[in-house]
């Protein structure tokens, strides 16, 4: 009797590849995550979070067809999909920028380091201004948290602002005068500010949280 | 390829096609209102569960 009719049929060898894209996936946002917090560079969640979604999808298509194991693919994918959807429908419907890190930040430029745009997704946002020496002219500074608290202070004497700030809900402290409430909108504008050398244009968006702005 | 594997397969096609859409609205290419991307993801789950229906070709074609 031939041993070939009692050899076992191997089963074919598969790659856990849901395993191994859940696990690269937990990876690549925790590093993503731990530059942000440390401040070494700004991720572009939203973008990040899709592209991931893209590859969970090529995987799980290629492991199907493959009949190879999809681990928790499907489940990631899910949650993917639900968070990227529920991000995007804040984001429209209330206006709030969902851009910047998280955690706590703490700017403190000189006019060589001012920049045009600050941004934070959760956390609070302290922006001091006292070291800037302002140019003659027009500067336009654009900050915005989408849930926490937006610190604006050190603004120069010798400098006229015009401040526009709005929040979803939360409380708007312009220079002490205070106001809070849902879907607010704030300007204050200093009564020389058509005629001063030194003008300096801020704008401020703050999703759920509080704006303070401050001499 | 059985019942799981075709649903396995649709869903991970669904997931593309979703996550370009995200990619493409997070970098500003193009602005998806609540009102179009609900339903947008309605339909694709109907998909992905008509996707699970029918039978497993395996079972119904068994191998000579």
């Amino acid at each position: 009797m031939s041993n070939e009719l009692f050899n076992p049929i191997e089963p074919k060898p598969t790659l856990p590849v849901g395993q191994i894209v859940t696990g690269a996936v937990l990876i690549v946002v925790g590093v993503g995550w731990l530059l942000s917090a440390l401040d070494v560079a700004t991720i572009p969640w939203r973008a990040l979070l899709a592209g991931v979604l893209i590859v969970v999808g090529i995987a799980l298509a290629t492991a199907a067809s493959q009949g190879a194991t999809t681990g928790g693919l499907f489940s990631t994918g899910i949650i993917l999909v639900v968070i990227l959807a529920v991000l995007s429908t804040v984001t429209a419907a209330f206006s709030i920028p969902l851009r910047g890190g998280v955690g706590d930040r703490d700017y403190n430029p000189t006019i060589a380091t001012l920049e045009t745009e600050y941004h934070l997704i959760a956390g609070q946002l302290d922006l001091s201004l006292d070291e800037v020496d302002f140019p003659e002219g027009e500067t336009r500074i654009e900050a915005g948290v989408t849930f926490g608290k937006l610190v604006i202070d050190g603004i120069p004497d010798d400098v006229s602002v015009r401040i526009e700030a709005s929040t979803t809900a939360g409380q708007i402290n312009l220079f002490g005068s205070s106001q809070d409430g849902i879907s607010l909108e704030e300007t204050t504008v200093d009564p020389d500010f058509g005629q001063a050398n030194k003008r300096l244009v801020v704008d401020l968006v703050v999703g759920f949280g509080q704006i303070e702005v401050r001499r | 390829m059985n019942r799981q594997q075709r649903r396995a397969l649709v869903a991970g096609l669904l997931f593309i096609a979703l996550g370009v859409v995200f990619l493409l609205e997070a970098l500003e290419v193009f602005e998806i209102r609540p009102t179009t991307l609900w339903p947008l993801l309605l339909v694709a789950l109907g998909l992905g569960v008509l996707a699970g229906t029918g039978t497993d070709d395996q079972d119904n074609n068994p191998a000579p």
